[in-house]
């Protein structure tokens, strides 16, 4: 059947690797090709500012999609007008409007709540409840995105996690210990590698650590490494293409994953495709759905030490981070993208 | 000169067509029908007409007539009537347009989902917990205001309609919930008594999905089964009281913005009318 991908397009992005959400978008057009279908993206650029928030929204509604199923996978595609419309939501998030739709939903104070703000929420929640409403089938990529979505538009939603970049290429190394342990900073997404260096800096033994940053400028780590005296026990490499990940994961002792209330866990599957655990922290959002204490990992409570001491178990028991790395891999074994093209796609063949 | 519309009332009929008219008359001028109009009185173009008992003396000027049974259904045709209105489903089925016995114009009230609540409530100093209870029969701006920031309410009384527009999640009795053909649980939560009903609104305060459900349901049960909009869009059209409907690209963006709800002045309405202004300009894009 013909299949058009909807997502947000980000033009003059800084030059990088792709975000989460397009590597999400080109593997899925690439697995629906696989399976036989024909399958395209379709993208439109949003503006992230609340004075146009919906213009690409109310813009979407007259976007022609001729097609036998749109798959939209982020706001504002899920807007896109289609008979057999099924969104599979790698994020729920409406940029810069997000984060306070969230936070009216805590307890607590919230003394960055802008009252001026109360009408555009109130559209911007109503048109959503309404779009994703019309879809034939809601997914989101994680849990958490999916409570979201219950919680902000009384909506049921399904979990349909993904499978990770290079998740057909990267496996368990061939016998023996890591040797270090991995860090993974993505630009534009705030990992905490500050996070993993103090907690580096905090083992009793001294393990190395690996840096792989996937955009060309590493920001303060070189500084924050020398601050802390880390010296030659961190690597810090700059420009990873993603190919090289498939080594570095595979090698490492344990990778440290600690985002801050993240939506997509991506590089704790790949570590769990490589066979290999994952320290993290509790508040790491999604991640936690997949890193269970003591069985596919460590999960931390955020501090430097904490992330040091589990940094120094795992370096100090090969066993146990072999054990927590293959219950990790068996974790992700049934993510595959075959029973994700086939879920988003079985709507309209029934 | 706007279109004069005319209401030709009983005694004991005429409270029945108040929701309605508001509705029909937006855009005319609405006047009361009597025999003796002064010359310098503004003639009908058209008339509401809440009973087939005064069909016979009304002016020769397209007429909608509310109508109870058959009989009044055989006598609004017998005058060349050009459309029936009933509350009855049965007369539905015989060509009257359907009324909700108990409407409210749902777009006159643009929806307020939990989420948008609690940031209203947290501006305005308010319990994040707010429950009310609302028995009152006429809708006041305070008692419009309670419901749409209320976490959740009970509601018995004649505004049920006004609160599941408004998306306010709402408990309410057994007797009121049939009377709507409300499902417990679904559009509604219902309970017996002031106490196991203040029981259900308060748990349903602190429960984020279920609010939240129950507001969108609440408000398409309002949409679907409560709304006098579009009775009352048919009722213009009939009575010839439409004035003009936008085509080609401006109307199709206008019939996407109204299908997403949008209250006339959301500011995205503003910014679609700012984009299409350039293309705008010539009578040729507006259709009679």
């Amino acid at each position: 059947m013909d299949v058009l991908v909807c997502a947000t397009q980000v033009p003059f992005r800084p030059a990088g690797p792709a975000s989460a959400t397009e590597d999400l978008v080109g593997d899925l057009v690439g697995a629906l090709l696989d399976a036989g279908h024909r399958a395209e993206a379709v993208l439109v650029p949003a503006a992230a500012d609340r004075e146009r928030l919906l213009d690409a929204a109310l813009a979407w509604r007259l976007v022609p999609l001729d097609a036998d199923l749109v798959i939209a996978v982020d706001f504002p595609a899920y807007f896109a007008r289609h008979r057999r419309k099924v969104a599979w939501l790698a994020d729920h998030h409406r940029r810069g409007a997000d984060l306070e739709a969230d936070a009216v939903l805590e307890p607590g104070p919230h003394p960055e709540l802008d009252g001026s703000w109360s009408e555009d929420l109130r559209q911007v929640v109503d048109w959503d409840i309404r779009a994703l409403a019309e879809a034939r089938y809601r997914y989101a990529v994680s849990d958490r995105v999916a409570d979201r979505v219950r919680r902000q538009c009384g909506l049921s939603t399904a979990t349909l996690p993904a499978p990770p970049p290079l998740a057909d290429r990267l496996a368990p190394r061939r016998g023996g210990a890591g040797s270090y342990v991995l860090h993974v900073a993505r630009p534009g997404v705030d990992e905490r590698a500050g996070l993993f260096l103090a907690g580096l800096a905090a083992t009793r033994r001294p393990v190395p650590g690996v840096v792989a940053c996937l955009g060309r400028s590493p920001g303060t780590l070189p500084a924050d490494a020398e601050r802390l005296g880390l010296g030659e026990r961190l690597h810090l490499l700059r420009g990873v293409r993603p190919p090289a990940l498939v080594d570095l994961f595979a090698n490492a002792i344990a990778v440290v994953h600690t985002p801050i209330d993240a939506d997509q866990a991506q590089v704790t599957l790949q570590a769990f495709r490589s066979g290999v655990p994952v320290v993290t922290t509790a508040d790491s959002g999604s991640v936690v759905e997949w890193v269970t204490h003591e069985v596919t990992g460590l999960v931390t409570d955020g501090s430097a030490r904490a992330v040091g001491a589990a940094i120094d178990r795992l370096a100090a028991d090969p066993a146990l981070a072999a054990r927590l790395g293959a219950a990790g891999r068996a974790r992700v074994a049934d993510l595959a993208w075959d029973r994700v093209v086939g879920a988003l796609t079985g709507v309209a063949v029934r | 000169m706007s279109a004069v519309l005319a209401l030709a009332a009983t005694p004991t009929t005429a409270r029945r067509a108040i929701g309605l008219l508001s509705v029909v008359g937006l855009g005319t001028e609405v006047v009361s029908w009597h025999r003796a109009f002064a010359a310098t009185d503004p003639q009908p173009t058209a008339v509401l007409a809440t009973s087939p008992d005064v069909l016979d003396e009304l002016p020769d000027v397209p007429t909608a007539v509310w109508v109870d049974d058959r009989e009044g259904l055989r006598r609004a045709l017998a005058h060349d009537a050009e459309v029936a209105i009933s509350t009855s489903p049965d007369l539905v089925d015989h060509g009257a347009i359907p009324v909700p016995r108990w409407g409210v114009e749902v777009a006159r009230w643009p929806v307020l989902p939990p989420v948008a609540r609690a940031l209203h409530r947290r501006q305005l100093g308010l319990p994040e917990d707010l429950v009310v209870a609302v028995d009152h029969p006429v809708a006041t701006d305070d008692i419009v205001t309670v419901l749409a920031l209320a976490a959740a309410a009970v509601v018995s009384g004649p505004l049920l309609p006004l609160a599941l527009a408004l998306g306010t999640p709402v408990v309410t009795g057994p007797e009121t919930a049939r009377r709507f053909g409300l499902q417990a649980g679904i559009e509604v939560e219902v309970a017996s008594g002031p106490a196991a009903a203040d029981r259900a609104a308060r748990a349903l305060a602190a429960y984020d999905h279920g609010a939240a459900a129950l507001s969108r349901r609440g408000r398409r049960f309002a949409e679907r089964h409560l709304d006098l909009g579009r009775p009352a869009e048919l009722v213009r059209q009939r009575l010839g009281l439409v004035s003009s409907v936008a085509a080609g690209p401006p109307g199709r963006l206008l019939a996407r913005l109204d299908e997403l709800a949008t209250p006339p002045d959301a500011r995205i309405r503003s910014r679609a009318d700012a984009a299409l202004a350039p293309f705008t300009p010539s009578e040729r894009m507006i259709a009679p």
